[in-house]
């Protein structure tokens, strides 16, 4: 299965805790749905963690003898 | 309605052509020395990850030539405000154009490993193995965060301005240091130098001076 690296997955936390959150911010704008840029972020969060903790589990797994693709 | 991307210099050198990467022609606002890059909207954009790199790469457009200060992704409204906006705030987004003129941003993460990534699941249930990766676990997360620490105490003296966001679970280093723009490869080559056993460092950008932008008080 292809996992985008890390270097990947960490450039867009980078795009997306800066185009997201900072810059010049002017208040009370119509502004895209706040509903719409949680779930970019908790999709991110999850493709974060999850490749991490799938990572660990697979390393885990290849120890045990268990064959490894990579 | 205007979809707000950057705010620049109006003596800035004349607009990119940003092929397809605005949606539309690009358009200046000008009100007196400052000038608002602007495209004509009239719905926000969908926040989807195509959409944020096509806004992002536009970006990088605009800033090889000028200082600019990004606005955040989203930015929609109408001519009247925008030009309110412009004219109280005058004097800080002038001074900001002068600060950050000529600088971009860099970010660097520091990362526990691939594969070493911070334990979430419980620890043991039994009180000796329990405390064992109770201490085991502090001891981790301490070195770690000691490192990022050390990190950057060295790296923020290489930089114009620095600052430092919340760590994350597993991410104990997340910071962003404007650079001169002829300074870029040299931070990165410190950052490089840097490494610190126990931590992945990641560099990326250049970016736009999203982090060091002074926030707007209405």
């Amino acid at each position: 299965m292809e996992q985008p690296s890390l270097e990947r997955r960490v450039t867009l936390l980078d795009l997306l805790d800066r185009i997201l959150d900072k810059g010049v911010i002017i208040q009370g704008d119509l502004t895209i749905s706040v509903a719409n840029v949680d779930l970019v972020y908790v999709g991110l969060k999850v493709l974060l963690t999850s490749i991490e903790r799938a990572e660990q589990m697979r390393r885990l797994a290849g120890d045990a003898g268990a064959p490894d693709q990579a | 309605m205007l979809y707000l991307y950057a705010i620049t210099r109006s003596d800035a050198p004349p607009l990119p052509d940003p092929a397809d990467l605005a949606g539309g022609p690009l358009d200046l606002l000008v009100s007196g020395e400052l000038a608002a890059v602007v495209g004509a909207a009239e719905r926000a954009p969908p926040a989807d990850e195509a959409t944020l790199w096509r806004h992002a790469r536009l970006l990088d457009l605009l800033m090889a030539d000028r200082a600019l200060l990004p606005a955040r992704f989203g930015t929609l409204l109408g001519e009247g405000r925008l030009r309110a906006v412009l004219g109280r705030h005058r004097a800080t987004l002038l001074a900001d154009l002068e600060r950050l003129a000529g600088c971009v941003e860099l970010s660097v993460r520091g990362l526990w490993p691939e594969g070493e990534a911070e334990p979430a699941g419980p620890p043991p249930p039994t009180g000796r193995a329990y405390m064992a990766e109770l201490l085991d676990r502090e001891r981790a997360r301490r070195a770690r965060a000691a490192g990022a620490e050390a990190i950057h105490a060295a790296l923020a003296p290489l930089a114009r301005a620095a600052t430092r966001g919340p760590a994350r679970a597993g991410m104990p280093l997340t910071a962003a240091y404007l650079v001169g723009r002829d300074n870029v490869a040299a931070f990165r080559a410190a950052v490089a130098l840097a490494d610190s056993p126990g931590l992945r460092l990641i560099c990326t950008g250049p970016w736009p001076p999203y982090s060091f932008v002074t926030s707007l008080e209405e």
